[in-house]
């Protein structure tokens, strides 16, 4: 027979808060990390799931929400462990088809998105964390674990590496503004298969 | 463009639609996790209209070997194909199939200029067709459970090194056990040995109906077997009408390959012959010292190639690997140290979900985990 007293409503009440609250912010954390939707929704499961659990644990207001993005870093963690990137792969595909990506400015931002995720990990992380969620260096440290300074250290080498790789890019185009309108074709004539079907 | 305007624009999670937390998805993971409706609006729910919540493990699609790829893969496909469905384990498969004699159409997102037609596009045609011949020979598929039984994988997730730094993986390698019924399903349990000792074991499980879809190995069983037929079946079953040729690959390269009958998996080679952007890339040999016949799906875009390595003497897939090289792939005879290649190890019918073939402890123990963590 279920039992439930004011403890189990002020729980859930206060679940219902969180969840409420932070439900977008956690599945854009997700959906920024990794690249199959289906992975970021259980990611998403999993992280409420924990925060359910270890309610009593999560830090009220504004830290809630860092304690969210904590458990997530490490669920994540976990997924890439298991995360077969095939899937991940099809999940691109279809979020973004080939042919969406045929303007220099979706070019420039793939290219974007590809240097990220050269990134070292952890400045990788931390640039994400202070300009995709928007945390400050304190608060990025509190997710990661680690001191502000560190922070603020990974972010500046992470910008000057995307920095690098987005001047390599206008080099390239300066170099080979024909190469790179039809880079699907310079590839297809430099494979042998180029006479082919 | 400053370079804070263009990561702000570049952020993943503006290109793609997400739910408010009272979105029925929302609504329902609520549910799932609590036992009861959710009520976001801050007000309590009703005492009459909750159960106590079991110590309820979430069901999630596993998301590890071949199989269970395949899971997601046609959870994937089944659902609507605009650009934000984003419904995990939502869906249904695609029921519409589009009369077609030419599913590779010229919409494709293939590297090939030229309009697709279900002739030879690509090189690896001699390499495929004795894989075909070998597929052919080989007893009737055995990796198939029955009710009660379940199908067991056991791959190694290899670091990889990439381009320009870092890793593929936080934690390094992965040692993974998988179980599968023939519901869909499964349980996977896996060993990360240079994760910290709290973090570096992890399982999974999920239900037959967590996918969206019913699983149904026997259905495959079926497809046709004339490469043409069979594509075309492929097209209109999973890629809803409009081929694909990355999922064509992934489909004819894993969880068909993996259980379907000769015949079928004979055809499945020969039909790949026909994909545009399919290259044989040599023989690589692995960590495990086996060699094989790479055949790669180069796509000559961001998403980057698709490397899968059969054993010439079976057929049988022995390592896949998803790359970033883009078209660039040039594959030493010894797999590179950027390459992070699933290494299939063994697979088999078992008749528990935690059961593993004879002689898999034994496996287990002389798999060099410790030379591949750092």
């Amino acid at each position: 027979m279920p039992v439930h007293d004011a403890s189990w409503e002020h729980r859930e009440q206060r679940f219902g808060v969180l969840y409420r609250e932070h439900y977008r912010s956690v599945w854009a954390y997700a959906v920024r990390r990794i690249d199959s939707q289906a992975d970021a929704g259980d990611v998403v499961a999993d992280v409420f799931t924990i925060a359910w659990r270890r309610l009593s644990e999560v830090p009220d207001p504004p830290g809630d929400v860092l304690w969210l993005y904590g458990v997530a870093r490490r669920v994540l963690a976990g997924k890439r462990r298991s995360a077969r990137r095939v899937q991940a792969l099809i999940a691109r595909m279809q979020a973004n088809p080939v042919t969406a990506s045929t303007g220099a400015d979706d070019q420039l931002m793939d290219r974007l998105l590809e240097a990220v995720a050269r990134l070292r990990p952890a400045e990788r992380e931390a640039i994400a964390l202070v300009h995709w969620e928007q945390l400050s260096h304190d608060e990025a440290a509190r997710v990661l674990g680690c001191s502000a300074n560190a922070v603020a250290i990974r972010v500046h080498r992470a910008r000057a590496r995307l920095r690098r790789a987005l001047a390599e890019l206008a080099e390239q185009e300066r170099a080979q503004p024909e190469a790179r309108k039809d880079h699907a074709g310079a590839m297809v004539a430099d494979s042998p298969r180029a006479t082919e079907g | 463009m400053q370079l804070e305007d263009l990561l702000s624009a570049a952020d993943p999670a503006r290109q793609v639609q997400i739910d408010e937390a009272d979105s029925p998805r929302a609504a329902a993971l609520y549910r799932r996790i609590v036992g009861t409706p959710p009520n976001l609006g801050g007000g309590g729910v009703p005492a009459s209209a909750r159960t106590v919540p079991g110590r309820r493990t979430l069901a999630v699609i596993g998301t590890a070997v071949v199989v269970a790829a395949g899971l997601t893969l046609v959870t994937l496909i089944g659902g609507s194909r605009g650009p934000h469905n984003t419904a995990a384990g939502g869906g249904t498969p695609g029921t519409s199939p589009r009369s077609s004699t030419s599913p590779r159409s010229s919409t494709s997102p293939s590297p090939s200029t030229s309009p697709a037609q279900p002739v030879r596009l690509n090189q690896a045609g001699p390499v495929l067709d004795a894989l075909a011949t070998v597929a052919a020979g080989r007893p009737p598929a055995t990796l198939v459970p029955g009710p009660g039984e379940y199908l067991y994988v056991l791959d190694v997730e290899l670091k990889g090194f990439p381009p320009g730094g870092g890793t593929s993986m936080p934690c390094g390698s992965v040692i993974r056990q998988e179980w599968l019924a023939s519901d869909g399903s499964g349980r996977q349990v896996g060993y990360s040995p240079g994760c910290g000792s709290s973090e570096n074991r992890f399982t999974q499980s999920w239900g037959a109906k967590d996918n969206g879809i019913t699983f149904d190995y026997l259905a495959w069983q079926g497809l046709p077997t004339q490469p043409a037929a069979m594509e075309a079946a492929i097209v209109n079953r999973f890629e809803g009408g409009q081929a694909n040729n990355a999922i064509t690959f992934l489909l004819a390269t894993g969880v068909l390959n993996f259980t379907a009958p000769p015949a079928v998996r004979s055809a499945l080679f020969r039909m790949l012959a026909t994909v545009p952007g399919v290259r044989y890339l040599g023989k690589v040999t692995d960590p495990l010292g086996r060699t094989g016949d790479t055949i790669a799906l180069i796509q000559h875009h961001h998403l980057g190639d698709i490397v899968v390595i059969f054993d010439p003497k079976t057929s049988q897939v022995l390592d896949e690997a998803p790359t970033p090289h883009g078209g660039r792939l040039h594959l030493p005879r010894q797999m590179p140290p950027w390459l992070a290649p699933f290494m299939y190890i063994e697979t088999g019918i078992v008749g528990s979900d935690s059961a593993t073939p004879p002689g898999t402890k034994k496996l287990l123990s002389e798999i060099p985990y410790r030379h591949w963590i750092s």
